[in-house]
């Protein structure tokens, strides 16, 4: 092959070459074998170079800090900018609740252990919300919007939002959302999402209503957006989460942390769960200011994260966000806690027919729940059957303030897995007499035994909900071998099956993992507050599998060669006869290598 | 390659000690990796690396928005690489012309130091258009910014880089096939 030729492919591996010069090197290729080779061998070569070199090299940070400190013109002002400025350092990383060891701060370190508290004292809640929307479409960079939220415990609520946005033309639908749950009924109006790159012809001009009547209690579809009110989901768990300050903001004094969408994804999803929003990256960064007494939202700014994967997401989904600007404001105002006990709500449109979810309101009759032992201050809410299609399924709840919980039990449970959704992974955990299996966010505990097949869930926290399943009449026993959730094991059980197994060492915000048991592999999976989790896989293997995707970059983790998928977001390498696997949707890379740092064998 | 915001630009200029830190972070290991290669030495990359950012910061006020954040950062780690090789040479009077033979893989199998043996056998100007290209994903474009040669020059010197190493891996690849 000639000179010219080589410098062509050379070239066009390089994405350097005029679209007829493409053409030529297209047709080269095609009819040459050796111009495929060649080609072949500058493509090892790209990949050796990125994935071996890729060294994170040092960090000099302190070291020229200091020095231009010496230089005299370093002011270490905080600017506007330096909030999410400061939670993209360390490469736009954060570390929210993955700290292996820092200092208490007061006021934010109480929040995971006080938010179940203070769920129980919020009883009613009142406010006007102001939102500003930036980055949904490049010809509509900024919206706004106005919106009131009432709430009355534990489970009525109001949301209605107005979009106040002025739009190019007519052919952008506003996004007006409606959301409504009143215990048994619920009733939703807003616009049909669609992604960026059809706006505004996949908007459909009416919006989508949508009446939901016999609705059992606390459902798990089309749940009220409790978050929204206190954020229990969010700090449930969580590692003490990064302070910002305490200060008075809208009027309330409150509690300011960081932490990430991730973490922060049930409340979000309370203010943009209905209608047509822009999306934000697991990793972005929520400043979240809290009622210091009450703990609900006063104040919420979402930052673009400045880390790789998000730039990638940004990339690939159409964004073109400044990391310096809060691409999400909302401001809560004109709050009040003590409001009637019937919320005002807004009128039902006209001609609308409801769907009957199947639950009919009964006296409490459930006699394995005569010996519940429940948290003090709770009292039962709504009971009642459930005949959905399904088994029938007896149904008690209780509440104290916005605190929940919830009995689901049948007779007629056909098997194959647990009943009530607990999910695979999930735990085995010991009770008084016999066993109960805990769902890998340990927010529901599932019993199996000869009569009955039962769930526990709620918004009271892992503990209560396994001393709630202990205090039942009932012995829950191991599931059966062929059914989904059989292949959890105990950790001395995955030791047998892989004898160097490494686990995270000091980690703290994740709950303990669920393990699963694979021919030759063992498998953690690891939850932690929100959507925050990842799954560690270990298996008995001496090398990696070719890379499927072409985004696999290098990475240096525990002193090896690593590498690291950010459309997966899986990073792996080979450690002595392991092949270590750690897959997150909502961790960075840089959190993913501070894992793989402290495994270790406990 | 990593691009800041110009707000955050304009805020470390203006003394936000917060801003710059994530300039620093964003911008250290792809830095470092350049110099690594181009001095040859990872405790001097290191200190140079130091000196780059040191300069970035005295420098920010020239930086006029007219070229890449990340081009121009390329530009004052080369030129404080050249400081730092000019100075190494009158310290140590060592002679810097790259050793021009294929390395002899030695017992030490790891490939990165097998790869890193490989680069070093390169012409430091080869090399250095290279690394910026292929390592760092350079176009020819801002790379022959960052050197301060025509792109069309960045072309050949990556091309020649890329024969040199090709023919080491497929000797390399021989060679512990013939094993």
């Amino acid at each position: 092959m000639s000179d010219d030729n080589r410098l062509l492919l050379s070239r066009y591996m390089d994405g350097e070459l005029t679209p007829s010069e493409t053409e030529e090197v297209e047709s080269l290729l095609a009819r040459s074998p050796e111009a495929r080779r060649y080609l072949e061998s500058l493509q090892a070569l790209r990949r050796r170079i990125r994935y071996e070199l890729a060294e994170p090299g040092p960090d000099v940070t302190g070291r020229v800090l200091e020095a231009i400190d010496g230089v005299g013109h370093a002011r270490p002002i905080r600017s506007r900018l330096l909030p999410a400025f400061a939670a993209g350092l360390a490469a736009g990383v954060l570390f929210v609740g993955l700290a292996l060891e820092r200092p208490s701060t007061v006021a934010a370190a109480d929040i995971p252990s006080r938010v179940f508290e203070a769920q129980s004292s919020v009883v009613a809640l009142d406010a006007q919300i102001i939102i500003v929307e930036r980055g949904w479409h490049p010809e509509v960079p900024e919206r706004n919007f106005r919106g009131r939220l009432s709430y009355r415990a534990p489970e009525s609520l109001v949301v209605v939002i107005e979009d106040q946005t002025t739009y190019p033309s007519t052919d952008w639908q506003p996004n007006d959302s409606t959301r409504v749950v009143a215990e048994s009924m619920s009733w939703e109006s807003a616009i049909q999402g669609c992604p960026t790159s059809g706006l505004p012809d996949c908007l459909v001009e009416e919006p989508r209503v949508q009446l939901v009547e016999g609705r059992e209690p606390f459902p798990d579809s089309l749940p009220a957006p409790l978050d929204l009110i206190v954020p229990v989901r969010s700090f449930a768990g969580a590692a003490e989460p990064d302070p910002i300050g305490l200060e008075v903001v809208n009027g309330r004094q409150a509690v300011g942390v960081e932490v990430s969408v991730a973490q922060a994804q049930a409340l979000l999803d309370g203010l943009t769960g209905a209608g047509n929003w822009r999306d934000f990256h697991p990793t972005d960064v929520v400043q979240l200011w809290l009622d210091s007494e009450f703990l609900f939202p006063v104040s919420l700014r979402v930052y673009p994260a400045a880390n790789e994967d998000r730039m990638l997401w940004a990339a690939r989904n159409g964004y073109d966000d400044a990391v310096s600007v809060p691409i999400l404001e909302v401001d809560w105002s004109e709050i009040t806690t003590t409001g009637s006990s019937t919320p005002t709500l807004p009128d039902q449109p006209p001609g609308l027919v409801g769907i009957d979810a199947g639950f009919e309101e009964s006296a409490f009759s459930n006699a394995v729940l005569l010996g519940i032992e429940v948290p003090e201050g709770m009292t039962i809410h709504r009971t009642g059957t459930l005949e959905s299609g399904g088994p029938t399924v007896s149904i008690t709840s209780w509440s104290d303030g916005r605190a929940w919980l919830k009995v689901s039990s049948t007779t007629t449970w056909p098997g194959g897995r647990l009943f009530g959704d607990v999910g695979v992974p999930a735990r085995q955990v010991g009770l008084s007499e016999g066993v109960a299996y805990l769902s890998e966010r340990g927010d529901r505990i599932g019993l199996h035994s000869d009569a009955l097949d039962l769930i526990v869930t709620g918004s009271v926290g892992t503990q209560t909900l396994i001393e709630v399943a202990d205090s039942l009449d009932i012995v829950g026993l191991e599931i059966p071998g062929g059914w989904a959730e059989a292949s959890v094991v105990t950790l001395d059980e995955a030791r047998e099956l892989v004898p160097l197994l490494l686990q995270p060492v000091g980690l703290l915000g994740f709950g303990p993992p669920s393990v699963r048991a694979h021919p030759g592999s063992v498998e953690f999976a690891y939850a932690g507050p929100g959507n925050r989790g990842f799954t560690l896989i270990q298996a008995v293997e001496d090398s990696l599998a070719p890379p499927l995707e072409a985004d696999v970059t290098g990475v240096e983790v525990r002193g090896l060669n690593a590498r690291y998928s950010p459309s997966r977001g899986v990073l792996e390498w080979v450690e002595g006869e392991l092949v270590v696997t750690l897959q997150s949707e909502t961790l960075a890379l840089d959190e993913l290598v501070i894992i793989a740092d402290s495994l270790a064998m406990p | 390659m990593y691009e800041p915001d110009p707000d955050l630009i304009r805020a470390a200029r203006s003394g936000d000690s917060v801003a710059f830190e994530v300039l620093v972070r964003n911008y250290q290991a792809h830095i470092w990796r350049f110099l690594r290669h181009f001095l040859g030495d990872p405790e001097l990359a290191e200190d140079v690396t130091q000196e780059t950012f040191v300069r970035v910061f005295r420098r920010l006020d020239s930086f006029r928005f007219r070229s890449k954040f990340s081009t121009w950062v390329f530009q004052v780690a080369r030129n404080a690489g050249i400081d730092a090789l000019r100075a190494r040479r009158r310290r140590e009077r060592i002679e810097l012309e790259a050793r021009r033979t294929i390395p002899v893989v030695t017992a030490d199998t790891s490939a990165r130091v097998e790869i890193e043996a490989a680069l070093e056998s390169l012409k430091p100007k080869h090399r250095e258009a290279f690394v910026l290209v292929e390592a760092l994903g350079f176009s020819y474009r801002e790379a022959g910014k960052a050197i301060g040669i025509p792109e069309g020059t960045v072309k050949s010197r990556v091309f020649h880089a890329r024969e040199q190493l090709v023919s080491w891996m497929s000797v390399r690849e021989d060679d512990v096939g013939n094993v």
